[in-house]
């Protein structure tokens, strides 16, 4: 069983993998996301994709998908120096730019979000 | 490696009934291209429009842009393992219609950006509102998938610069310019005393409307390569980057990338120009630290005293670029990188997701959360609409006179991290 699972609010991801990996599915914001990842490495657990990933800028997708070790260690402190940096980035985006946003264009997110994933996984399986 | 790029000065663009280049203009025949784009059958339909300097047109959202380039001798063919079939590119021969751009336009995903206008205010963040462009509106079938899509308009692209680029084959250059690289030892003979350098580019490689095609190859699935720098020049590395519009690399900043040019500039005089060095900037950790330690093993290996390394995109590319230079000072190869900030709109927040003591030489593109105010022009070239939901935009970004409020990171090509931009603090 491979040692990682994925946390996301991205359900077009969940419905993808979940029956092959773990997934925590949580319909939270993306700014969420990147909270309970801080507190998964605080816990031990280490990073394993970028939680930036995608051009796409944190107040534009409502969606992010991350990728953590299942086993826990010693805190990785690189893991942490990378997740504090990103939330710290996420922050001087600020509010939302399309909160009122149409069904089509979440779609879209989701389908990018999921792609980037595609790629994660790709790379996590070998 | 030596190529001659032979320039041919494009002062015009016309739709005509023959396709052809003729004292500095470019006729386009309209049929030419419709039938070339329309071979691809996942594309319904397409429009052809013609955009030039001072031209009161927005054209938007833009997918790429594409200098039409043609191989008049040596190997290969432009956009080689794409277009062409794959053999190695960059010696002998090639033409450049300079002055002229294929612009391709659709809406591959709901979400979109990239704005060119051609004059007014923002005009003067986009070096594509000084080329006589030829704009290629495309139109999928109906339910075709964004991969598929995104696929379609970059062939479509592709294509449409090679058949305008084939024009010029048999037209006598206004002017010519030589660039030449040579191998290791022969290098070392002929400039002993001159520092070794090279150029590590970093390519975006993250996923869909994320990803560089170098020789037809998907630059998230290679390890850190050489290639010598003229490759570059006959379409070795193609975008298939749609997102970021104001530091994304577009095919046309491939063919002309700056960085390649101030180097050959410098070749032979202050310093010897090695070669290039690419690499990705992939998503996964573990991809990163290999594609890393593997472009910092290339500097030791290839004796370098220093190296440029230019950037991709902003946030995950930020922790490529910071890895990539620490490693490679750490191999006792001094490095300047090259990103762009994005430093809240009032320019006070930090700059990069990432940072080490060692990046302590950087060139920035300029800061791509700057607010500016785009005027109404009197057309707008592909879908007005998408201004509203836009990187860099927001719901109300455009206003009712048809005027755009919205951050510079809207604009293609504004903070380029290859430097190909017009922001300067000189």
């Amino acid at each position: 069983m491979a040692d990682f699972f994925i946390i996301t609010n991205n359900e077009m991801v969940r419905d993808k993998y979940a029956s092959q990996v773990t997934v925590e599915f949580h319909p939270v914001k993306y700014t969420e996301i990147m909270r309970m990842a801080r507190d998964y490495i605080h816990a031990g657990h280490k990073l394993l994709t970028h939680p930036l990933a995608g051009s796409i800028k944190p107040n534009e997708t409502p969606y992010k998908t991350i990728f953590l070790t299942k086993s826990k260690k010693t805190m990785d402190s690189e893991s942490l120096r990378i997740i504090e940096e990103c939330i710290i980035a996420c922050k001087k985006f600020g509010k939302e730019r399309f909160p009122n946003m149409p069904e089509n264009m979440r779609q879209d997110f989701r389908t990018i979000d999921c792609s980037l994933c595609d790629n994660a996984m790709a790379s996590a399986m070998q | 490696m030596k190529l001659e790029l032979g320039y041919v000065n494009i002062h015009d663009i016309q739709f005509a009934d023959q396709s052809k280049v003729e004292a500095g203009v470019l006729y386009v025949c309209k049929e030419d291209i419709k039938n070339l784009v329309l071979e691809d059958e996942n594309i319904k339909s397409v429009e052809l429009e013609i955009a030039k300097p001072g031209d009161s047109i927005r054209i938007m959202p833009v997918k790429d842009v594409i200098e039409p380039r043609c191989k008049v001798e040596g190997p290969g063919d432009i956009f080689p393992g794409v277009i062409s079939k794959v053999d190695t590119v960059g010696s002998g021969k090639t033409n450049v219609l300079r002055g002229s751009a294929v612009v391709t336009t659709g809406k591959i995903v709901a979400f979109q950006e990239g704005i060119i206008d051609m004059s007014g205010e923002g005009a003067k963040y986009t070096p594509f509102s000084q080329t006589n462009n030829l704009v290629v509106v495309i139109e999928p079938v109906d339910g075709l998938h964004q991969h598929e899509h995104e696929k379609a308009v970059r062939f479509a692209g592709l294509k449409t610069a090679k058949f305008l680029g084939d024009l010029a084959k048999n037209v006598t250059p206004d002017e010519t310019e030589v660039f030449e690289t040579y191998g290791v030892k022969e290098g070392m003979e002929k400039m002993p005393n001159l520092p070794r350098v090279a150029y590590v580019q970093m390519l975006q490689s993250q996923g869909l409307m994320h990803d560089t095609y170098v020789y037809g190859v998907d630059a998230k699935r290679t390890l850190s390569t050489i290639m010598n720098p003229t490759e570059g020049m006959d379409g070795a590395i193609l975008s298939g980057n749609c997102v970021s519009a104001c530091d994304k690399n577009t095919t046309y900043h491939h063919l002309n990338n700056p960085v390649v040019k101030d180097l050959f500039a410098q070749h032979g005089k202050t310093l010897n120009f090695v070669g290039m060095i690419l690499t990705n900037e992939n998503v996964y950790l573990a991809d990163k630290q290999r594609s890393s330690d593997w472009t910092a093993k290339l500097c030791r290996w290839l004796d370098l005293d220093g190296a440029v390394v230019s950037q991709e995109g902003f946030g995950n590319p930020d922790t490529d670029l910071i890895m990539n230079c620490k490693k490679i000072e750490e191999q006792g190869v001094k490095t300047v990188i090259i990103t762009d900030e994005y430093a809240g709109q009032d320019g006070k927040s930090q700059s990069l997701a990432d940072a080490d003591p060692k990046a302590d030489a950087v060139v920035t593109g300029g800061n791509a959360n700057m607010v500016i105010h785009l005027p109404k022009m009197d057309k707008v070239i592909g879908y007005p609409e998408v201004a509203n939901i836009i990187a860099g935009g927001h719901e109300g970004s455009l206003n009712a006179d048809g005027s755009i409020d919205a951050e510079l990171q809207v604009i293609t090509g504004a903070t380029n991290e290859l430097g190909f931009n017009k922001l300067s603090a000189r």
